[in-house]
């Protein structure tokens, strides 16, 4: 049952012209970063972090949110276009929207994801306002024990997903809790890992990290390797942009699968947006009737994953608002920006910020009208944009990072922290390991240390805590069978590539 | 050319290190017990944590090896001149960002930066990079400092 009493205080809220414009400007901002490969909401939501602390924190949350699933919208037209993902979790439409761009069909393609992008949303909507609430109630039942569980079934999720094998995963997963050290013991006020650093006693930055090891790690990466770089796009046809009746008619039921499929996935904090658009692809391929047209530009292989990223961009909002855990580095920013303006993220935020909670649910609908509005006439613009070589591009993201690094903390430290994380984010890219689950890592570490050790004062040392309650052990078992089943797997994976080259 | 960025299989090893330094480190602060953990007890665990995990990664590794980064500069056919430009330019106009936006203001450190930067492509050419970083400056400008309102210094600290 929704609750629409709530709902209508929602709209009352989101729609004031404040909100609106806003809104407006979150979503905009969020599609065009999307646009431009390289530059995710992350980079462009840590840019923008520091406009917020003019405004409420509602509004500014609004703008935050804005820029995530604007970013979402943005990302699968550059994929389309160029064959290269705006965002990383629309590298799965290129494998069917680049084919249809190919064959004339950009525009219709471009019209399909953005249909496919709105209904998604919409159903991970629906499934925010009638299970949020709920999922509030039942976290106010959880204890340190139940909490540390479940962050450590997101981290061991998180860690799943690393390309080289789950050890790699957790490998950097660890590192990412020990980065949380640094900084003040909260508890003895013990200076841990700082080094004689005074700057370091409140610890490192999470925007700097992220810069660093995404952004900047990212630009080297292509620099050093002219081929990464992403190239002009051929002169695109767009012909007609309305897809023909036979292209709608596959559309329905990709698209509610897909959303629902994303809607699910994004809930479970550590499994984001990328890995929905990926397990909806292939649930799509494997319940198709002609799986073998996946990949030549087929309809399905683009309404399915565009649905499941974006409904998962919008369910990402239930852990991180109800429970405090962030499924993902660009929620924990936004969870950052939430304590920076005095709001504690957690099961009170619904009872407590009724007005905040309601409003960017409301803004939710709000913004995905207008993307679905401003998508189309504007694909003209983003065509250009891509126009704009790398070497001209490049240059243009960096300062902005630095800027943007700069001015949330008015600290120059912290943008010497860049030039560290973006060494060690380059020397990453050659180790193997991914930045992605050591980012997490270093978010949830210090609240996981914390339910750690109040966990085990409340049960006066017994460890036996963590599986003697049943919602704890539940999520710790969870955990234990993710690592089982990628062990198994890749194993499995291994056997395989042996026989075929025996 | 010699590889200038740790390859794969060095990843466990450097991680072992790691691990091995967090313990030692941790031991430095109270540990504690069970019941009253001191600052010590959770790098511990992490710290042998991480030595355990990059043991298994060794022994992944030699069961299967991961492959090596397509765009290594030691394997990629398309970086025949040296890559130090391309790895230290863009981090040193970072690192000239920091040390210049307190001491010299934001307009020289935008300039320096985007000029440092831009440098590091081969393609771009003196007055190319000097076109970008002047209209770079005055936009990052109006739309920081006079819009947005960051409390910095145009010129000077």
């Amino acid at each position: 049952m929704l609750p629409f009493e709530d709902i209508a205080l929602g709209f009352e809220s989101a729609l004031s012209p404040l909100k609106l414009l806003y809104c407006f400007a979150g979503v905009f901002m969020g599609m065009l970063m999307g646009v431009l490969p390289g530059v995710g909401a992350m980079a462009t939501i840590s840019m923008l972090l520091p406009v917020t602390f003019y405004v409420e924190p509602d509004v500014g949350l609004i703008l935050l949110a804005g820029i995530y699933y604007g970013a979402q919208y943005g990302g699968s037209i550059t994929s389309i276009l160029m064959n290269l993902p705006g965002t990383p979790s629309s590298a799965v439409i290129c494998l069917d929207g680049y084919p249809m761009a190919q064959q004339g069909r950009a525009g219709p393609a471009i019209f399909l994801t953005t249909i496919a992008s709105f209904g998604g949303s919409v159903i991970a909507i629906v499934l925010l306002m009638t299970i949020a609430p709920l999922a509030a109630e039942l976290a106010l039942r959880f204890g340190a024990a139940e909490y540390f569980a479940l962050m450590v079934l997101g981290l061991v999720a998180a860690a799943s997903l690393a390309q080289h094998g789950i050890a790699r995963g957790l490998a950097m997963v660890v590192v990412g809790l020990a980065l949380g050290l640094v900084g003040t013991d909260v508890v003895s006020g013990t200076f841990r890992f700082t080094f004689g650093a005074l700057e370091l006693a409140d610890g490192l930055s999470v925007i700097a990290m992220a810069m660093g090891l995404f952004g900047v790690a990212e630009i080297v990466a292509n620099l050093v390797d002219p081929a990464r770089q992403p190239s002009r796009s051929d002169r695109v046809r767009m012909k007609d942009l309305a897809p023909g009746r036979a292209d709608l008619r596959q559309v329905p039921g990709p698209l509610v699968r897909g959303g629902a499929t994303g809607a699910l996935l994004g809930i479970l904090p550590g499994t984001g947006a990328s890995i929905a658009a990926f397990v909806s692809y292939g649930l799509e391929k494997r319940l198709s009737r002609t799986p073998e047209r996946f990949g030549t530009g087929h309809v399905p292989g683009v309404v399915a994953p565009e649905a499941a990223n974006n409904a998962a961009a919008q369910s990402a909002f239930i852990p991180t608002l109800t429970l405090g855990v962030p499924g993902d580095p660009v929620m924990a920013l936004m969870m950052s920006a939430l304590i920076i303006h005095g709001i504690q993220p957690g099961p009170l935020v619904i009872q407590e910020h009724p007005v905040l909670f309601w409003g960017l649910i409301a803004s939710f609908v709000i913004g995905n009208l207008m993307l679905l509005v401003l998508n189309l006439p504007l694909i003209g613009l983003w065509v250009r944009l891509l126009r704009v070589p790398y070497r001209r591009l490049y240059p243009i993201i960096l300062v902005l990072i630095c800027i943007g690094v700069y001015a949330v903390g008015n600290s120059a430290f912290d943008v010497l922290q860049v030039v560290f994380f973006g060494a060690v984010g380059y020397a990453m890219k050659g180790l193997r390991l991914e930045p992605a689950p050591l980012i997490l890592g270093f978010v949830l570490g210090p609240l996981l240390e914390e339910n750690f050790r109040r966990a085990l004062i409340l049960s006066r040392g017994d460890l036996a805590t963590f599986v003697e309650r049943p919602i704890s052990a539940g999520f710790l078992l969870a955990g234990g069978a993710i690592v089982a089943l990628s062990v198994v797997t890749a194993r499995r994976a291994a056997r395989r590539a042996e026989g075929v080259v025996t | 050319m010699p590889p200038i960025r740790p390859g794969a299989r060095l990843a466990s090893p450097i991680l072992f290190v790691l691990g091995a330094g967090m313990v030692a480190g941790a031991l430095t602060y109270d540990v504690g017990t069970l019941r009253r953990m001191g600052p010590g007890f959770f790098p511990l665990v992490l710290g042998v944590a991480l030595a355990l995990l990059s043991l298994a990664m060794f022994a992944d590794d030699r069961k299967r090896p991961v492959p090596e980064a397509a765009d290594d500069p030691a394997i990629s056919a398309h970086s025949s001149r040296s890559p130090w430009r391309a790895i230290a330019l863009p981090l040193i106009a970072v690192l000239a960002f920091a040390m210049l936006i307190r001491t010299g203001g934001f307009v020289p450190a935008v300039l320096v930066c985007t000029g440092l930067a831009a440098f590091a492509h081969p393609a771009n050419g003196p007055r190319g990079i000097a076109v970008l970083a002047v209209v770079l400056a005055v936009l990052t400008a109006l739309v920081f400092v006079f819009a947005l309102g960051i409390p910095v210094r145009l010129f000077g600290r």
